[in-house]
């Protein structure tokens, strides 16, 4: 059984191509802003280059966010009709969950957001215990904890917590993406899967104005 | 053969399925009006959403009336601009990942030679003619307002464009201005539709030198400041303003048309584009023009993704291949 993973949510977009045992290949770039999207150029080459072919993804797993709202929209997008296309099961992972995956200890993952703002969650020994939100500068800046985040850039606004850089390992996105498949979370209807996007299109516009 | 066009330019979700005959198997299409509605126009992340959240359903409902499953499609032909960058970006990865999927040739299509491409499809009566070419067109809609000359199939060159708003926008502003929402071209042409055309004569912008350009901004302006100093009247006189606003707008469209047709000595006109398929531009130009012309079949003329599979089909056969690196490009030329 080999799943096909695509996380485009956040920087460094990965692709990961693994069976349970054994992971075929990986992918990990930070593209650069204006060129093309290459996450299924990319793949293509990569499977012809190991000598696999679409054929053999038997289920897709996607990161539905939150996160960059056209990144996300793209993976998407590339999951659901590669799903639908081959006619395979897809799963979705949370991207916080899965930069929270790797840790024992209470964890607060973070993504910023744009605007001033970012994604957090709680999660202790890999388990959700708070919901993912959106929150400000100024609340991050009070809060206590380990944060996990997957770019040192939100260094300066964490004043009372610990940092913790760590890119999700493409092991992880294969070990998460099994798990869920394992645990039944497949799509019931793969082509109604959409970006998680915690924030309204009318919340935007009221921030612009 | 089968090939699949995929549509998400601007606010609606298409798809289509169109055999290598020009048939036209399934033609599925979405709006998104009632969502951007309230905005007073599109709002680009509301359709991106919407696109990404509606594709897929889009894609599999014309397989399914096209009695296809996707292994039955032989190429995906999609348009990747112009248009809103994060609406046509929806539907180019679809594609993509279609291509990847199923190992089956990606197509590139500018949206404007799929309008062009509407005309070609069967059941237009265009169609039909052996060699149509040299063929002149022009594309109005509420983007566009240009004309083409195509010497053979998928050749262009710009005679002229507008030098300010396109037709169709100068409609939009003036259905607004009437206190009307967008799209305003449909209701313009409903009010106009019993109207007297020469209630009131708006004036039609003249370029001596400029012999194919347009312009609708001074139209556009005289409309709105008519609307603005004769309030009074709109009440009594609602279908004739709105009959002779239509009428400037179609006779402006006609006289450098047909201009152009006579200079090139073309063997036919096309007219298509969202604007092609007001009625009263339809009958002007049947009325004044010694030149055969031609519109889509009924509801081609408006976005869909029928005319993107007619296109793809048409550089499909040219050999045309796209890669999987194929971006969105909100501002692709044609020529
Ligand atoms: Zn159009």
């Amino acid at each position: 059984m080999n799943v096909f993973c695509i996380n485009n949510a956040f920087p460094p977009t990965t692709i990961v191509f693994s069976s349970m045992e054994k992971l075929f290949f990986s992918v990990t770039e930070n593209p650069p802003a204006k060129q093309p999207n290459n996450i299924l150029y990319i793949a293509k080459q990569m499977m012809t280059l190991f000598s696999f072919s679409p054929k053999d993804i038997d289920f897709v797993s996607v990161v539905s966010g939150p996160g960059s709202f056209t990144g996300t929209r793209i993976g998407i997008v590339d999951g659901k009709m590669i799903a639908f296309s081959l006619n395979i099961p897809i799963v979705s992972l949370n991207s916080l969950e899965l930069l929270a995956a790797d840790f024992e200890e209470e964890v607060i993952p973070l993504l910023p957001a744009g605007r001033k703002e970012y994604f957090i969650a709680r999660f202790q020994n890999g388990r959700r215990i708070e919901q993912d939100r959106c929150v400000g500068e100024e609340e991050l800046s009070l809060m206590k904890g380990t944060f996990v985040a997957p770019t040192n850039s939100v260094e300066k606004i964490i004043k009372n917590g610990k940092l913790i850089v760590r890119i999700p390992s493409p092991f992880v996105v294969a070990k998460k993406s099994f798990e869920k498949f394992a645990e039944g979370k497949v799509a019931k209807e793969p082509l109604s899967l959409a970006p998680l996007y915690l924030r309204s299109v009318d919340m935007i516009f009221k921030k612009m104005r | 053969m089968k090939i699949l066009g995929i549509e998400t330019s601007c606010d609606d979700t298409a798809s289509a399925v169109v055999n290598d005959k020009g048939e036209v198997l399934s033609n599925v299409l979405s709006s998104q009006e009632q969502f951007h509605k309230d905005f007073g126009g599109i709002v680009p992340e509301i359709a991106s959403r919407k696109h990404a959240e509606l594709i897929g359903y889009v894609i599999k409902d014309a397989l399914k009336l096209s009695h296809s499953e996707m292994k039955d499609i032989d190429a995906v032909s999609v348009t990747y601009g112009p248009g809103l960058v994060g609406s046509l970006l929806v539907g180019v990865e679809a594609a993509k990942a279609i291509s990847f999927s199923l190992d089956i040739p990606l197509i590139g299509i500018n949206h404007l030679e799929g309008h062009i491409y509407a005309l070609f499809l069967k059941g237009s009566p265009l169609h039909y003619v052996k060699n149509p070419f040299p063929l002149l067109i022009l594309i109005v809609s509420g983007g566009h307002t240009e004309l083409i000359l195509m010497k053979e199939h998928l050749t262009y060159k710009l005679l002229g464009k507008t030098r300010d708003d396109a037709a169709g926008e100068a409609l939009d502003k003036f259905a607004r201005a009437l206190g009307y929402s967008y799209p305003g071209g449909p209701v313009i042409e409903k009010l106009g539709k019993d109207g007297d055309p020469n209630f009131y004569h708006f004036p039609r912008a003249n370029f001596p030198g400029t012999a194919y350009e347009f312009s609708f901004s001074g139209l556009k302006t005289a409309g709105v400041y008519y609307i603005e100093k004769h309030r009074d009247e709109l009440k009594s006189h609602l279908n004739d303003i709105a009959a002779s606003f239509e009428e400037a707008v179609a006779d402006m469209l006609v006289e450098k048309t047909i201009r152009a047709a006579r200079d090139f000595s073309v063997k036919g006109i096309g007219i298509v584009g969202g604007v092609s398929a007001n009625k009263r531009l339809r009958k002007k130009f049947l009325k004044k023009s010694k030149t055969e012309v031609y519109f889509p079949g009924n509801g081609f003329s408006t976005d869909n993704a029928a005319m993107v599979a007619m296109a793809g089909l048409m550089r499909y056969k040219k050999g045309q291949r796209d890669n999987l690196l194929l971006d969105a490009v909100s501002r692709l030329e044609l020529y």
